[in-house]
């Protein structure tokens, strides 16, 4: 029986990043990368800061104001051009005394009577969808589902908002406490919101045809409400998150299907291992050992933008060290390889293999020395060549220039982009 | 102003010579009324001290000069601004459940029901609603939570606050400032822009448009809903402090679980 020891928590976060990697089969796993590699070297350190936490909280207060009429969201949607007609307003939030269950069945009682214009509600706050993954139901948590009354034409495209009693969509909302500050789009918050609220169109697509409405009932409009500049006034943002909802669609049903399979086929016991393992118990050892049983298991794929949301990525990076993707999108050194082949092809150390590496050569070494001569000039230390023997494969393994100056189980990698991990949460 | 003028006065005996000189300037009406106004006041505090001293009174006479259910946090704050005494907000929390209980209690002895700080409840589950509190002895219907009352509500209180600040005006400057704070922060969420000045006359007028408008339609809502509840047949138990939710059991209570229909 595998319990819940460190079995990642399926929510819209989950969904919105399942399959991200597409041949990363290890973090398509719900394994709870960020508590495994905890008190380890690679500790994601995935904690929101407080500040943060607290600032979204009165955020979305404010949202809600005192009475919870949430006059200000409907404001912010009426000028970003949605505009729903009423102020009667349902907050979940404010059942007391109900399970998640209840809610769920709550909020698809609601929806149904929005859709079938038998009740007056425009906007459901602290709505709850159910959503089937993986053979468990998920809960998911939208911060408000509105309905609008639009017009389109005949290609079946939103043209304008339309009048009350006429054809309506659903439209999630998103209240997200980052600020939105002139000349400085917070693009990476908002894509993760919006991965995000594309799992709310998912299972609100899935609400809709339960009720016995068409999925196109849901728009593929997404709103996200922030704060404006420095103080709390929510502004509305809308976006076309189509492109966003149907890659989700793929991904999600590709990890639901290569889940079930984990499940049912579990060689090495790798993944019962992972959930299994005792967070207050287990050493830095034992994590670091069923990491490496579920990257031999399942396989894993690094690239830079892992940071951005996988609990696992310190750990990969530093596996990775040596691949060029670990560097970007550099395309010499992609060519060559690997990070050290690269090196030795700038010093000449390596000779090219073949005449079609010839003219990288050439470029990496060029390079090289426009590089030292810069440095020269502007009085740095010199580059070191790359240590020889074993064409530099054994330093490599030990101490690798391209990933730190100390024992890489001693001294993790220095994260370049820190504040990723803040982001991924955020 | 002339209570204004009064109130930004210090005790020093400049001002008190300049106090002098304006009460002995004012003609005999306005003394006659700045006098009325200062006895009502002082009359009413020492009222409030005497037989209203605990926390417990003090929110109470809160909610009531609110008038609809209200967060607690409102609550608190328009105590503290009458009293003049800081409130732990999560001490509002204890005493809705001490109220139960004393509730529970005096029904169980057959009493009359005391009065109580209640939950708000919700129109269609008649479910708590969290962090908003009515009085027990409202009907029903002021107690519930539509979808459309938030709005009504606010302008209702905001109203409420105003007509409170321009009473205390003459008398306690700091007290009604802080009541219009209040009243702005109530009525922010439903203007577009900013009243103008927060002025006490913009910020009326902001009010009383927002509960014209929604005030009726609330109230209709409020009707239908109390209605379709108490059709549905209600325990005393839960008239006064709601439905538990449906997944989860019944908090014990000392209260008798009697249908209030029963035995008719």
């Amino acid at each position: 029986m595998i319990e819940n020891g460190l079995r990642a928590r399926i929510d819209a976060r989950y969904l919105a990043k399942a399959g991200a990697q597409a041949e990363c089969g290890a973090g398509r796993l719900p394994v709870d990368y960020d508590r495994l590699l905890a008190h380890t070297p690679f500790d994601p350190k995935a904690e929101q800061a407080t500040a943060a936490i607290a600032y979204g909280n009165v955020f979305e207060r404010r949202c809600a104001d005192d009475a919870h009429s949430y006059a200000r969201v409907l404001v912010a949607l009426e000028e970003a051009g949605l505009i729903v007609g009423d102020v009667a307003v349902e907050d979940l939030g404010l059942l007391d005394d109900h399970t998640i269950e209840d809610l769920a069945e709550e909020t698809h009682r609601l929806l149904g009577g929005m859709l079938h214009g038998d009740i007056p509600t425009v906007l459901i706050a602290q709505a709850v969808l159910r959503f089937e993954f993986a053979g468990t139901t998920v809960y998911l948590k939208p911060d408000a589902l509105t309905i609008v009354p639009i017009t389109v034409d005949s290609y079946g495209e939103v043209v304008a908002e339309g009048t009350p009693g006429g054809r309506v969509e659903l439209v999630p909302v998103e209240i997200k406490g980052f600020r939105v500050r002139p000349a400085r789009y917070p693009d990476r918050k908002m894509a993760g919101a919006l991965e995000q609220v594309g799992t709310y169109q998912l299972a609100l697509r899935r609400e809709a045809v339960a009720l016995g409405f068409l999925a196109d009932v849901v728009s593929d409009r997404a709103v996200i409400i922030n704060a404006l500049k420095l103080g709390m006034a929510p502004v509305a943002s809308v976006h076309d998150n189509r492109a966003v909802r149907l890659t989700l669609e793929r991904r999600i049903t590709a990890t639901e299907a290569r889940l079930q399979a984990a499940h049912l086929d579990d060689p090495n016991g790798a993944f019962a291992a992972a959930v299994a393992l005792d967070p207050k118990k287990a050493t830095a050892k034992d994590r670091l050992a069923v990491m490496a049983a579920l990257v031999d298991t399942y396989g894993h794929q690094y690239s830079p933008e892992c940071l951005a949301h996988c609990g696992a990525a310190k750990w990969c990076r530093e596996q990775a060290a040596d691949e060029p993707g670990r560097l970007g999108n550099l395309r010499s050194v992609q060519f060559a390889g690997s990070i050290q082949r690269a090196r030795r092809f700038a010093w000449g150390v390596e000779a090219a293999p073949s005449p079609e590496f010839e003219p990288l050569v050439a470029e990496l070494g060029d390079a090289r020395r426009l590089v030292q001569a810069a440095c020269a000039q502007a009085g740095l230390v010199p580059l070191a060549p790359p240590p020889s023997g074993a064409n530099g494969k054994a330093a490599l393994t030990t101490k690798s220039p391209a990933v730190g100056r100390g024992s890489a189980s001693k001294r993790p990698v220095p994260n370049r982009r820190g504040r990723a991990a803040v982001a991924r949460n955020g | 102003m002339v209570e204004t003028t009064l109130f930004d006065l210090e005790g020093s005996p400049a001002s008190l010579a300049k106090l002098s000189d304006i009460l002995s300037a004012m003609p005999d009406n306005d003394l006659a009324r700045l006098h009325i106004a200062v006895s009502e006041e002082r009359h009413r505090r020492e009222v409030l001290a005497a037989a209203a001293g605990s926390d417990h009174d003090q929110v109470v006479g809160a909610l009531e000069l609110l008038g609809v259910p209200t967060a607690t946090t409102i609550l608190v704050l328009v105590a503290r601004i009458r009293s003049g005494r800081p409130i732990d907000p999560r001490t509002v929390t204890s005493m809705r459940r001490d109220d139960q209980q004393a509730w529970g209690r005096e029904v169980g002895l057959g009493r009359a029901h005391p009065r109580c700080l209640v939950p708000a409840l919700h129109h269609t589950t008649l479910a708590p609603v969290r962090g908003q509190l009515a009085m027990s002895t409202w009907p029903l219907e002021r107690r519930l939570v539509t979808p459309r009352s938030p709005r009504a509500d606010l302008a209702s209180a905001a109203l409420a606050l105003l007509e409170e600040a321009g009473r205390v005006r003459g008398v306690d400057a700091a007290a009604s400032d802080g009541l219009l704070e209040v009243a702005v922060r109530l009525i922010a969420p439903l203007s577009k822009t900013r009243a103008e000045g927060n002025l006490p006359a913009s910020l009326t007028a902001a009010a009383t448009f927002q509960h014209q408008r929604w005030g009726g339609v609330a109230g209709r809502e409020r009707q239908q809903a109390e209605a379709a509840a108490l059709a549905g047949g209600l325990t005393e138990h839960e008239l006064v402090w709601g439905r538990p939710g449906p997944g989860r059991p019944r908090r014990k209570t000392n209260g008798p679980a009697t249908r209030s229909g029963e035995g008719q």
